[in-house]
């Protein structure tokens, strides 16, 4: 399995230092969360529509969401859950995405304007992440650590929003946190250290 | 003031969930002293200084990210330990995910 070669280039790619790493091999939740970056690297790999070149040719904005929905497609297949519908919406600037416990949304302005597309398919993947945590919460058998579905249900009732908590705490509760690094990872694994 | 004093403020007065009071409260303990000084004295007279670090102005947290004068101190504290990250991070964005179970619970 060869997860280590970048859309863009063919130098051995770094994991960026700030990217959280899944050093503790023998905790069964992150196995099974490494095996799913492996597998998702692999698999959007083969989207050629979000080759960062091809991605600059497409203009239309339902054939690019077309492509993110694949991207969701593919994540979903391999978490295991039912895809969910990819939807572009008019969004504040500061706001890059987010699920609705029925479809995943990604800023029209970042869509079509001055974001890449790996800040896209970042989105995608996170927001995919999120809609993989509701769906363990109601299917719990998919997990193999039970301690992070109660993790995940304590959080997801006491949600800290970045305007009340600042970004700091925001990002560092357990569904953001699992969603970030998640995300990261496998956008490192696609397009490397290429800059956004 | 400590800790627990101020979670009960942050609970009873601006209605934080005790959890994420107490994360609150850990965070403004070791704050710089600068933040600490704003914090205080908002909680006291409602009034947030005129604050700049590493090029960004406390108003923007404000304008610009909607937060709220306590979420902003928090983020300026944040820019204040690690800048680089903090920053990429207000670049990038954040999200605004409504769960499903947090919706039916």
């Amino acid at each position: 399995m060869d997860s280590n070669t970048s859309l863009d280039t063919n130098e051995n790619i770094e994991t960026p230092s700030d990217v959280p790493q899944i050093t503790d091999l023998t905790d069964s939740f992150s196995l099974e969360t490494r095996g799913q970056i492996a597998d998702g690297i692999d698999s959007l790999r083969q989207i050629s529509e979000i080759h960062p070149e091809q991605w600059e040719t497409i203009q239309d904005a339902n054939e690019r969401l077309a492509a993110l929905q694949n991207v969701e497609e593919n994540m979903a297949s391999i978490q295991g859950r039912p895809s969910v519908p990819v939807e572009a919406a008019s969004m504040e600037d500061n706001v890059f995405g987010g699920w609705n416990g029925q479809t995943i949304r990604v800023n029209y302005d970042h869509l079509m304007g001055d974001q890449t597309v790996m800040e896209n398919v970042d989105t995608i993947v996170h927001e995919g992440r999120h809609a993989y945590q509701d769906y363990a919460i109601e299917h719990p058998e998919i997990i193999s650590d039970q301690n992070i579905i109660q993790e995940w249900k304590d959080n997801m009732q006491d949600y800290k929003n970045a305007e009340t908590y600042g970004l700091e705490i925001h990002l560092n509760q357990p569904v953001e946190a699992d969603a970030w690094s998640y995300a990261n990872s496998i956008q490192s694994g696609l397009y490397g250290d290429m800059e956004n | 003031m400590k800790n627990e004093e101020i979670t009960t403020v942050l609970t009873t007065k601006f209605q934080y969930s005790r959890d994420g009071a107490e994360l609150i409260a850990d965070k403004i303990h070791c704050a710089k002293h600068e933040i600490q000084d704003a914090f205080f004295r908002f909680l006291e007279f409602s009034v947030l200084p005129d604050i700049t670090f590493e090029d960004v102005h406390i108003k923007q947290l404000i304008d610009e990210y909607d937060m709220d004068p306590i979420a902003a101190l928090l983020t300026m504290d944040w820019i204040t330990r690690d800048p680089k990250k903090a920053k990429a991070s207000l670049k990038k964005g954040i999200d605004k995910p409504m769960f499903r179970y947090s919706k039916e619970s």
